[in-house]
């Protein structure tokens, strides 16, 4: 249930901060408390880029070899915006429906 | 004592104590194994540059090599290959409350659209069938109306008695759609719960019964009706 919403929170992160790299992603993950395993973050930044969701672009880095530097497509935001309708209305949903103990 | 090896990995050489790089080669071959697919070699590049920076991390903080520990902490920090599971749709992680189940399954189905489509798979309708959805099935592989795949079934069996045994083929040889993803595909988009998920030979058998009894009672208020 997570590879959903953790597609939603990566394309909203890299919406927000404009560009991102996988670590800072995964640093505001992380403050989110929402634990992730870094390698899980390669293969769906892959995916979602194949998809035409996402481009990217490489920047020297001093600590190591070049990074990628994903950034949001056009048809990226417009998914995202439609991603992020479907969470509302579900989570608007749940919480009509649930009462928190 | 360890002998240092020098390593070239995504295109930085580091040193890296013998025992550690064997750890960190079966790491990466199982990495292979697991992201296969045609989006592997650059899943495996990315996940190679990381520990690269990592490495360069720890070599720019006074570590002579790259030792056993490292590779341990690295491997622990993306995680090992079986828990990177890819692909969309049911992951291995997958929430067992029906709430968040349907929820990924809306998900999952929302990015199937927008991903190649890989719903091209002949299989049987269960929601839409008068005997075991297999005309349904095709008319959802030809997308058109399976009131016209029917017409045809009909048309075959009336004039060539081919139909019937065809049919019969098809429904033991054609799976029916059952993954919640499949089902969705099959529904058109309407999200689908867990009940309507699992249909075994049993159920199969049960509903057809019920069919048939209907149908008789049907074909009987015809009969009644003309009369």
């Amino acid at each position: 249930m997570r590879k959903g919403l953790l597609e939603l929170c990566i394309l909203g992160i890299i919406q927000r901060q404009q560009e991102a790299y996988p670590s800072d992603i995964l640093e505001q993950l992380k403050d989110s408390k929402l634990v992730v395993l870094e390698g899980t973050l390669y293969p769906l930044l892959t995916r979602l880029k194949n998809a035409g969701l996402l481009s990217y672009r490489w920047e020297e880095s001093v600590s190591g070899p070049p990074r990628k530097y994903f950034a949001l497509t056009t048809e990226g935001a417009s998914f995202y915006e439609h991603l992020r309708k479907t969470w509302d209305e579900l989570s608007n949903a749940v919480n009509n429906l649930t009462v928190s103990l | 004592m360890q002998r240092i090896i020098q390593i070239n990995i995504a295109g930085s050489v580091l040193p890296i104590e013998e025992d550690a790089y064997i750890i960190l080669k079966e790491y990466i071959t199982s990495l292979q194994r697991q992201f296969a697919g045609d989006d592997g070699k650059e899943i495996i590049e990315d996940i190679e540059n990381r520990i690269a920076e990592l490495f360069s991390i720890r070599l720019q903080g006074g570590s002579p090599a790259i030792d056993r520990a490292d590779v341990q902490k690295v491997t622990d920090t993306l995680g090992s290959a079986s828990d990177l599971h890819d692909g969309p749709g049911p992951g291995s992680s997958q929430g067992s409350k029906s709430s968040s189940y349907t929820y990924s399954n809306a998900q999952s189905s929302t990015f199937q659209q927008q991903y190649p489509r890989n719903h091209d798979r002949l299989l049987r309708d269960p929601y839409n069938k008068v005997f075991g959805g297999v005309c349904s099935g095709i008319a959802h592989y030809f997308d058109i109306d399976p009131v016209m795949i029917r017409l045809i079934m009909v048309v075959l069996f009336l004039f060539f008695g081919i139909g019937f045994l065809t049919y019969i083929i098809a429904w033991a040889v054609i799976p029916a759609a059952t993954s919640p993803q499949e089902l969705y595909n099959m529904n058109n988009g309407n999200p689908v719960t867990f009940h309507d998920i699992s249909k075994n030979v049993g159920n199969e058998l049960q509903d057809l019964k019920r069919r048939g009894e209907q149908m008789s009672r049907e074909l009987k208020d015809f009969f009644s009706k003309k009369r």
